[in-house]
């Protein structure tokens, strides 16, 4: 029995002593790797920024509102330029440019295609209910036509003719 | 009377179609033909920087430029100008293939928006140059305050005709990727330009 316990305790006692060699605390990656994550991280938001406002654009927003949404781009682009050089205040600086320009993005995209699809109804509203009084106007026209030429007839003084001629 | 409703109809809809048509041509964006353009301007004028001119830089001397960069793909771009730095004997660019071969000196990346144009300072200066027992010389380089890596491998003959190399670069959202020029109907098109100056030595 004795003699059977014995390989399960030595490793068990090699488990102690290897685990007294392990780093303590959490598992922290060299500076540079760290750095390398940071700006692959800078460049995807960057790019999701872009690509939003590219489809912000596709859904109908106009150039004017998303101009200042380019200019934040490009302030997120030169911190990405500084956070190469291995500032991470810039790398957070320009990660929070391209979320915020994302969102402003999101929410401009948005904004445009409702309102897009709101005018674009509204114009064939107009366009049909245009059809609807020209195909009226159309219709009784000749109506419209007797009825005021029976109107005008109705006011018209009765002159007898002979008795002018006469005179 | 009973002839009426059907009369009614068929203007109703002949002229709903008629409206709505021109509805939609209203509502519609007019087509235009996308294209991007590249430039490069200087107060003085760029007129001596062609081939076999005199145009001769003294170093160390700086020169300000401008590049311009305009948008009217109809879309938002991302943009890049990669700035190379040429001999008599580099290979251009054409419309479909970049100088690949000749060394890159800066890249300058930007975003455009649609129908922008933007405008970005180009200030290069020939620091010192080196001159080879053969008579080829080599420049250092200095652009928008940057290094350049040393000696450029690029060398010239007595120091004439080098030539620095302007490409226009758009981002492909489809492969994430940088593409030189900018995307057309059938391909992408190639958008370059070239200035050619001496270095006295």
């Amino acid at each position: 029995m004795t003699y059977s316990r014995l390989p399960f305790l030595a490793l068990l006692f090699c488990l102690l002593l290897s685990s007294m060699f392990m780093p303590a605390g959490p598992i922290t990656v060299s500076g540079q790797a760290g750095q390398t994550d940071q700006i692959t991280q800078v460049k995807n938001s960057l790019l999701t920024a872009f690509k939003a406002v590219q489809i912000a654009e596709q859904d109908g927003a106009s150039n004017q509102s998303l101009a200042p949404l380019i200019n934040e781009l490009n302030q997120a682009l030169s911190y990405e330029m500084i956070a190469e050089q291995g500032n991470s205040t810039a790398a957070l600086q320009s990660i929070s440019l391209s979320n915020d320009v994302s969102m402003k993005a999101e929410a401009l995209g948005s904004q445009a295609e409702t309102a897009s699809q709101d005018h674009a109804i509204l114009a064939y509203l107009v366009a049909i209910a245009l059809a609807f009084c020209s195909a009226i106007v159309i219709l009784e026209a000749g109506r419209v036509r007797r009825f005021f030429g029976k109107r005008r007839l109705l006011k018209s003084k009765i002159e007898l003719g002979e008795t002018r001629h006469v005179a | 009377m009973l002839h009426r409703l059907p009369v009614f109809l068929v203007l109703l809809v002949s002229l709903s179609a008629i409206y709505t048509s021109a509805a939609y041509y209203a509502d519609s964006k007019a087509p235009a033909q996308p294209f991007m353009e590249l430039g490069v301007y200087a107060n003085s004028g760029l007129q001596g920087y062609i081939p076999n001119a005199n145009f001769t830089i003294t170093p160390p001397q700086t020169t300000n430029w401008t590049i311009t960069v305009a948008n009217m793909m109809n879309a938002a771009q991302f943009a890049m100008v990669i700035v190379r730095l040429g001999n008599l004997t580099t290979q251009s660019p054409n419309t479909t293939t970049p100088a690949a071969l000749v060394p890159e000196l800066i890249a300058i990346q930007l975003f455009l928006g649609t129908g922008e144009t933007s405008k970005l300072d180009f200030s290069w200066t020939v620091q010192n140059v080196s001159q080879t027992a053969n008579g080829v010389v080599f420049l250092n380089l200095l652009i928008n305050g940057q290094q350049t890596g040393g000696q450029l491998q690029i060398g010239a003959n007595e120091g004439r005709n080098f030539r620095l190399i302007f490409e226009l670069w758009t981002f492909d959202p489809s492969t994430e990727s940088f593409q030189y020029g900018f995307p057309g109907t059938a391909s992408t098109i190639g958008e370059w330009l070239q200035v050619w100056f001496n270095t006295s030595t």
